[in-house]
């Protein structure tokens, strides 16, 4: 049960993220809501207990967008690993700033590895698209900023949610 | 030990996705990708809806001390446009005159599929539209998408059987030959960094202003000629380069799309 509601969420999150997102849209950066939640996921459970939920958002998202097929999913899966690597060996404990920390590392991580990857996938003839022409410049800098600062705006979102789910199940006596 | 390998969950992981990679490109993954767009394509569409009339209304309530200001501006554009109008009515008349003089027949009007907008991929590293309508609609790939008032959007790049991706030419990848169309200079549009629109490859000694319109140009046979693409904003124009750009101001939001045509090939 508690998986079929899992997916239910991941699936909310990747509509959302293609209907309702778009329209949150500054300088041509969105929040990306279903890497926080993935984050999210990772840092509270960890990537040995989410990597099944990790491939079914990354693959919706390849559905639904219009990169190759696998570029999304293999970006999020390397950056949820190395989030969770970071979050056992560097960091420990949950409290609200180690976690924006981390959600930010791993929005710069997935941005970086999907250009990396993309550029792969176009080496190994996977793809003709190429994802950003200019790493090393200005816009892509302001750009990666706002990314970082709008992804954990989501983060306080889904952090906020937590605590009223998990304030409710302590009033509950769980 | 490959037991051992098998059951570290990065590698598992890393090995279903490279075997999804490799089914997508033997193209066995069609049909799963047509149920998955089958059963989420109702709940795209009404969360789409949604969104588009929430902004609407946020605009609206925003831009309500705006209203005296731009009534005034475009009850004059009306007129402007009225006047044309009945020039271009004229001459089309005489063109088609003079085409039956000389037994030349007019061009058919391409068929158009009618499909609404059930989603959109806006981040920085693409942007495309997804639409509801497919291969078993008659959309093809690579097909050309406009708006109403021959307003060019993009173009096709997947079609499944009931959904197909349109990439739109704010797509860091998309590239247009086009033409300004007050003084026929051909130049190259694309999108700068995903962020805005450039009129590229127009030679230094062009003469080319702001709010003159910009077409697609016919040329390469991609995308028909005579869709509008926008009017210049800003012109780019430094001695030492061989060629000058512009900034292009779209003829639409991109954001606010909720039905197009695709051009029938």
């Amino acid at each position: 049960m508690k998986s079929f509601f899992a997916i239910l969420i991941l699936l909310l999150a990747v509509i959302f993220q293609t209907t309702l997102v778009p329209f949150l849209s500054l300088r041509g950066v969105i929040p990306n809501l279903v890497l926080v939640l993935i984050l999210f996921l990772v840092i509270f459970k960890s990537f040995q207990e989410t990597w099944w939920l990790i491939i079914l958002a990354g693959l919706f998202l390849d559905l639904l967008s219009g990169l190759p097929l696998g570029l999304i999913s293999l970006s999020l899966l390397i950056t949820a690993y190395l989030i969770d690597r970071f979050n056992r060996s560097v960091f420990s404990g949950a409290k609200i700033w180690l976690v924006a920390a981390l959600v930010a590392l791993g929005s710069l991580f997935y941005n970086l590895i999907l250009i990396g990857l993309s550029r792969l996938f176009i080496l190994i003839n996977l793809s003709q698209k190429v994802t950003y022409s200019n790493v090393f410049s200005w816009d892509y800098l302001i750009t990666l900023f706002l990314i970082i600062a709008y992804n954990l705006v989501a983060l306080l979102f889904f952090y906020g949610i937590k605590k009223i789910f998990y304030q409710k199940q302590g009033a509950r006596g769980y | 030990m490959l037991k051992k390998i098998f059951s570290h969950s990065f590698i598992l992981s890393l090995l279903i996705i490279v075997g999804l990679i490799f089914f997508n490109s033997q193209g066995w993954l069609k049909i799963p990708q047509d149920i998955f767009f089958r059963l989420t394509g109702f709940g795209q569409k009404i969360s789409y809806q949604i969104a588009l009339k929430t902004n609407d209304l946020i605009d609206f309530l925003t831009s309500i001390n705006k209203f005296n200001q731009k009534n005034i501006q475009l009850t004059k554009e009306n007129e402007e446009l009225l006047s044309q109008l009945v020039q271009l009515k004229e001459m089309a008349r005489e063109n088609e005159f003079l085409r039956q003089q000389i037994g030349l027949v007019s061009g058919e009007s391409p068929q158009l599929i009618l499909a609404n907008v059930i989603g959109q991929n806006l981040s920085p590293f693409e942007k495309c539209l997804l639409i509801n309508q497919g291969a078993k609609d008659g959309v093809e790939e690579k097909a050309v998408v406009i708006m109403a008032g021959n307003f060019l959007i993009g173009q096709v790049i997947e079609v499944g059987s009931s959904f197909a991706k349109v990439q739109l030419i704010i797509d860091p990848n998309s590239r247009v030959n086009a033409l300004i169309q007050e003084s026929g200079v051909a130049g190259l549009v694309k999108s700068n960094q995903g962020l805005n629109l450039t009129v590229d490859l127009i030679p230094q000694g062009e003469t080319i202003k702001e709010g003159q319109t910009v077409v697609t140009s016919g040329l390469a046979g991609i995308f028909p000629s005579g869709l509008l693409i926008g009017q210049i904003s800003q012109v780019v124009s430094i001695d030492v380069q061989v060629f000058q750009e512009a900034k292009i101001e779209p003829a639409f939001d991109f954001k606010k799309l909720d039905k197009v045509f695709v051009i029938k090939n």
